[in-house]
């Protein structure tokens, strides 16, 4: 079958999104199909919204199947085509009062979000069969659109080279440095905790320097390890020597870092509003679920130190409840349409 | 290309019907004119591009022409029906038995200018106005409408009732007119069985019915705090008033039957494909993307 993955990227942004669209490709063909990934670019101030949109209805998509992802590649025209929705345009939906978000209560912002809602919605229907990479993608859509979709869970990037290590004496935190990840937390957890764990937050971003001067003001130049862009190889080096992943970002949709950390053999501590990631770690079982502060975070932190046997009992639960996924029943799910 | 006009050229929907059109094809006939030039057959007048004929006038069709076949009940499950492109009836167990060839043909326009509002946006216009957050529109048996909180409402001027369908969280509605109405501005709408069977709207799948008028008003505070059902019904309710709408069962009739255009004159703005797109997902006329539109495609247009 000749299949076609839709995305959208904002160039030079390169996060989850990008990587879930190259892997699907990649399964696509490891099952015997042809298999081609078309990007456009996409705007996301409420200014050129509708854009990208309207240019996805243009473009000639000749093959069998096209398989849509994220905001706006879902507008794709194509007599047969699937939804595997990562995600809308946030800013406009549940994200519509943040801080980073250009939407607001007045009149224009109101219409967009009005008009932008009627158009997802048709675009959405078009398709076969709705699925999304997650609960919470699929709650949205539920909540904001009255549409129906199915949670569809695939493996995270690196699943196959990831491994269990020692239980180390350094926390792990792999992540975009961006205001919605809240890298700043690990930092800060850090200077609550009364054990002398260690800190590596590997990942780049916008709030490098904010992060730089966070952990001179709290004199923890020796014990946090800003590691920047890491390789593959390394990264899974970092997940298999950790003692746990701290990974407490904002509404998340999915999630990778959980799951990686999760076929390391890891625990994660995450915060109750952290989205997705709240599918997979369970409070006390294979990570903590705690209320999001600094001070919560490092006592998790505490806890697990004093205790490494805790943490490679949480870290195998964890690698259980992972054990399951591969990607050849999103595959097989995509392809029925 | 060189010269001609800047008006797209109409394509040719023959018209097969044998007879008078239908009289419930007329409201469809009036919305198709904008898009292609409805006539009878003619072989003066060239081919059509395609054909919207009844089971009797299906021989007169073009050999190879794509066919909308306008059916009646005893035409379900004949070949015509079965080869159609498109099934379009003013019966809806014929429209449901075509399952996604089917259009339904409606006779009324309740959409026009009436535009969805989604329950979470609709949440964010009553707190920007000091709207009380579960205020809600309510048709009093016979006339008149009351506005506001569950259990504190009061009587809204008639010419408010449009501008609260489209800010309130819940409507309570029995006449099947209003009904359409709450329906096309994506309200919420609590109503009776009689009056949701005469716009064939299916609870509780559309609309929330209830048989007393407090049975509707308990359903409809209800509504006020479910999100989840309030977005749902929002958008299901709104389906069902579009499909009631001729304007927008032409259009779309043509985009089913590929009715644009083929080489235009000039692509002009706006672009009668890209215009029919706009259209179909729901753009107002003022939209900011017609100017993002306008503004990309104005060159091409004058371009020598």
């Amino acid at each position: 079958m000749d299949v076609i993955v839709c995305g959208a990227q904002v160039p030079f942004v390169r996060g989850g999104a990008e990587l879930l669209q190259e892997n699907l490709v990649t399964a696509l063909r490891a099952e015997g199909h042809r298999a081609e990934l078309v990007r456009l670019p996409v705007a996301w101030e409420k200014g050129r919204i509708f854009d990208a949109a309207l240019a996805w209805r243009m473009v000639p998509l000749d093959c069998d199947l096209v398989i849509t992802t994220n905001f706006p590649s879902y507008y794709a025209k194509h007599p047969r085509k699937v939804s595997w929705l990562t995600h809308q345009h946030r800013g406009a939906y549940d994200a519509a009062d943040a801080t980073w978000s250009d939407i607001g209560h007045d009149d224009i912002s109101l219409e967009t979000q009005r008009l932008l809602t009627e158009w997802d919605n048709r675009a959405l229907e078009e398709h076969s069969s709705i699925y999304t990479i997650s609960q919470v993608v699929t709650d949205r859509l539920a909540r904001f659109n009255g549409l129906r979709s199915t949670p569809l869970y695939h493996p995270a990037p690196l699943h196959d080279a990831l491994h269990e290590g020692p239980f180390g004496d350094y926390v792990f935190s792999p992540t975009r440095l961006e205001n919605n990840k809240r890298p700043q937390l690990t930092v800060e957890a850090l200077a609550h905790c009364s054990s002398s764990v260690r800190g590596v937050v590997a990942g780049r971003g916008s709030m490098q320097d904010e992060l730089h001067a966070i952990v001179d003001r709290a004199g923890l130049g020796d014990r946090v390890d800003l590691a920047g862009f890491v390789s593959d190889e390394r990264l899974v080096e970092l997940y298999a020597g950790c003692l746990a992943v701290v990974y407490p970002p904002a509404d998340e949709d999915y999630g990778y870092v959980t799951l990686q950390a999760f076929k390391a053999g890891k625990p994660v501590i995450t915060a109750k509003d952290s989205g997705g990631v709240l599918e997979w770690v369970e409070d006390g079982v294979n990570g903590f679920v705690t209320d999001g502060s600094p001070e919560a975070i490092g006592e998790a932190i505490d806890k697990l130190a004093a205790d490494p046997s805790l943490a490679a009992r949480m870290g195998a639960a964890g690698r259980d409840r992972v054990a399951g996924l591969s990607w050849r029943p999103v595959v097989d799910k995509l392809l029925a349409g | 290309m060189t010269g001609g006009s800047s008006e797209p050229v109409l394509p040719l929907l023959g018209l097969a019907l044998t007879r008078r059109p239908p009289a419930a094809a007329l409201p469809l006939l009036v919305g198709l004119h904008e898009w292609c030039l409805p006539a009878t057959l003619d072989p003066a007048a060239g081919t059509p591009r395609a054909v919207l004929a009844t089971a009797e006038g299906l021989h007169l069709a073009p050999p190879g022409v794509t066919v909308a076949f306008w059916a009646e009940a005893a035409d379900v499950g004949s070949d015509a029906f079965k080869a159609a492109t498109v099934v379009v009836s003013d019966d809806p167990a014929v429209v449901d038995a075509a399952g996604e060839r089917g259009l339904t043909a409606p006779t009324g326009r309740y959409v026009g200018n009436r535009r969805p509002v989604p329950p979470f946006v609709r949440e964010r216009l009553r707190r920007e106005r000091d709207i009380a957050a579960d205020a809600m529109l309510e048709r009093h048996e016979g006339d008149g409408w009351s506005f506001g909180r569950p259990g504190a409402m009061k009587p809204l001027a008639n010419d408010l009732v449009e501008t609260a369908m489209g800010a309130v969280a819940a409507v309570i509605v029995t006449e099947p007119g209003w009904l359409l109405r709450s329906l096309a501005w994506g309200a919420p709408t609590v109503t009776s069985a009689a009056a949701a069977a005469a716009v064939g709207a299916i609870a509780p799948r559309e609309v929330i019915v209830g048989e007393t008028i407090r049975a509707r008003m308990a359903a409809a505070t209800a509504l006020t705090t479910d999100p989840l059902e309030a977005a749902r019904l929002s958008w299901a309710g709104y389906r069902r008033a579009e499909r009631m709408d001729a304007v927008r069962a032409a259009m779309t009739l043509i985009d089913r039957l590929g009715l644009l255009p083929l080489e235009p004159p000039r692509p002009a703005p706006p672009l009668p494909s890209i215009e029919l797109e706009l259209r179909l997902l729901g753009t107002p006329g003022d939209a900011h993307v017609r100017t993002r539109l306008t503004e990309a495609t104005a060159r091409l247009a004058t371009a020598p």
